[in-house]
């Protein structure tokens, strides 16, 4: 299954993007998901322990099981106000 | 009143949103771009958005605290894109019977968007410019 993914703020100034598309089996957990992104983007590794995922626009738990066409964000420690 | 705006925001039309005629009391909280951060100068900053996570979280954060308190109604404004030294960047409105309750509130609200709302802002320094929060801090 496809998960769309979004990257934000440092995350994405280390991916070099805003957006990527992961190819991933059933029921993956988003902390597995997390890995395969940091494959990809090696330059997130030290970020791995301190972003949290959101998917469609709901923080959830790195036990979170993805779904076919989710939208998975990468959520670096927020800093608005 | 929710929103995210890329335009300069106008604290009175904020507060004009949550004026009703059970509060005796309106809270207000204005954040603005400081000229310095940890010492150096600061020019201007720059915020960005996950927008429809960002105006889900903060209508959560309004009905939250529309049962945890007893309120009238809340606006929250955010702005994304440039902001420069002494513009705003959000303003919270609550409005509420007794201003007990709006203090309270309002705190709480500006408080709890900075933890939980996806943005973030990027400080331009003379000499350079960094995200804040992008150094990762070791457990």
């Amino acid at each position: 299954m496809d998960v769309h993914v979004r990257l934000f703020a440092i995350a994405r100034d280390l991916a070099g993007t805003d957006s990527t598309t992961i190819t991933i089996p059933p029921d993956t957990e988003v902390s597995r998901a997390l890995e395969r992104i940091i494959e990809q983007f090696p330059r997130l590794r030290e970020w791995k322990d301190h972003v949290r995922v959101a998917v469609n626009c709901e923080y959830v738990a790195p036990d979170h099981l993805l779904r076919d066409d989710d939208e998975m964000a990468i959520i670096p420690p927020v800093s608005g106000g | 009143m929710i929103q995210i705006v890329t335009v300069a925001i106008d604290p009175g039309e904020v507060i004009r949103s949550v004026r009703e005629t059970a509060a005796g009391a309106i809270a207000v909280f204005i954040g603005t771009t400081r000229d310095h951060s940890h010492g150096r100068r600061v020019v201007r900053l720059e915020y960005e958005a996950y927008e429809p996570m960002a105006l889900r979280v903060m209508g959560d954060l309004a009905e939250a605290m529309k049962k945890k308190w007893e309120i009238e109604d809340v606006s929250i404004v955010h702005r994304v894109g440039n902001v420069n030294v002494g513009e705003v960047s959000v303003v919270i409105a609550v409005s509420a019977a007794h201003r007990r309750e709006a203090f309270e509130a309002c705190r709480h609200a500006i408080d709890e968007l900075k933890e939980s709302v996806p943005i973030w802002k990027k400080e331009y320094f003379e000499d350079g410019e960094e995200w804040v929060k992008a150094r990762p801090r070791s457990e």
